[in-house]
């Protein structure tokens, strides 16, 4: 009787280390979703705004006027952003 | 090199001719809120350059490029006064503003963009149309 005694007591020590070993291995990959999902989500969805390059200073800008106001020539745009 | 710059260098730079823009809406609401949202950069002095963000981040009708939050966005990155932009945004004040330019558009025919005139005259936007006819709106001696 003894001895089968001692092969259970083995046979549950073996159940808890597996189950430690599993739950450990999900928390990992659990931790892994998440700092993958941190770098790929999150605030990256949205595109880096695209910043132009600033017009020459000796341009002239007045609201909706670009170029000396005193130019002879007029070339009026409608246009539509989208 | 795009059309616009090189207008820009061949005759806004060179004192021969002004480029005056008419943000207009006709591709639906992003696009209307886009140029409500240049007419509130103007508030603050930085039409051309909301102009130029606009349009280097383009997403095309249907789109999202231009919701408010990405409109707020591109006001952080011109470093704007965000509280002033997000406010006059937020009021809608230049909603009426540009439907009257909208309007006025269609009125004198254009019902696509973008749309030119030279001294009045339409002519179509490519870069040898453009420049044919800013040379010939020219004083002689130019």
């Amino acid at each position: 009787m003894a001895p089968k005694r001692i092969m259970r007591r083995r046979r549950a020590n073996t159940r808890w280390w597996v189950y430690g070993v599993g739950a450990a291995g999900g928390a990992a990959v659990l931790a892994l979703f998440v700092i993958v999902g941190g770098l790929i989500g999150g605030d990256s969805e949205d595109p880096p705004v695209v910043v132009p390059v600033a017009r020459p200073a000796g341009l002239a800008q007045e609201g909706h006027v670009l170029g000396s106001p005193s130019a002879p020539v007029t070339i009026t745009e409608y246009a539509d952003f989208q | 090199m795009g059309v616009l710059p090189t207008i820009e260098e061949e005759f806004l730079l060179t004192g021969k001719a002004k480029l005056e823009l008419r943000p207009i809406a006709f591709l639906g609401e992003l696009s209307g809120l886009a140029a409500q949202a240049a007419e509130c950069a103007n508030e603050q002095g930085r039409f051309w350059r909301f102009h130029d963000i606009l349009y280097a981040n383009q997403g095309g009708k249907g789109s999202d490029a231009f919701s408010r939050e990405h409109l707020q966005r591109f006001a952080v990155a011109l470093d704007l006064d965000t509280d002033a932009f997000a406010s006059c945004l937020g009021s809608g004040r230049y909603a009426s503003t540009i439907a009257d330019y909208t309007n006025a558009a269609q009125q004198r025919g254009v019902d696509s963009t973008p749309t030119v005139f030279v001294n009045g005259k339409e002519v179509g936007a490519s870069l040898q149309e453009m420049r044919a006819a800013i040379q010939e709106g020219l004083p002689p001696e130019s």
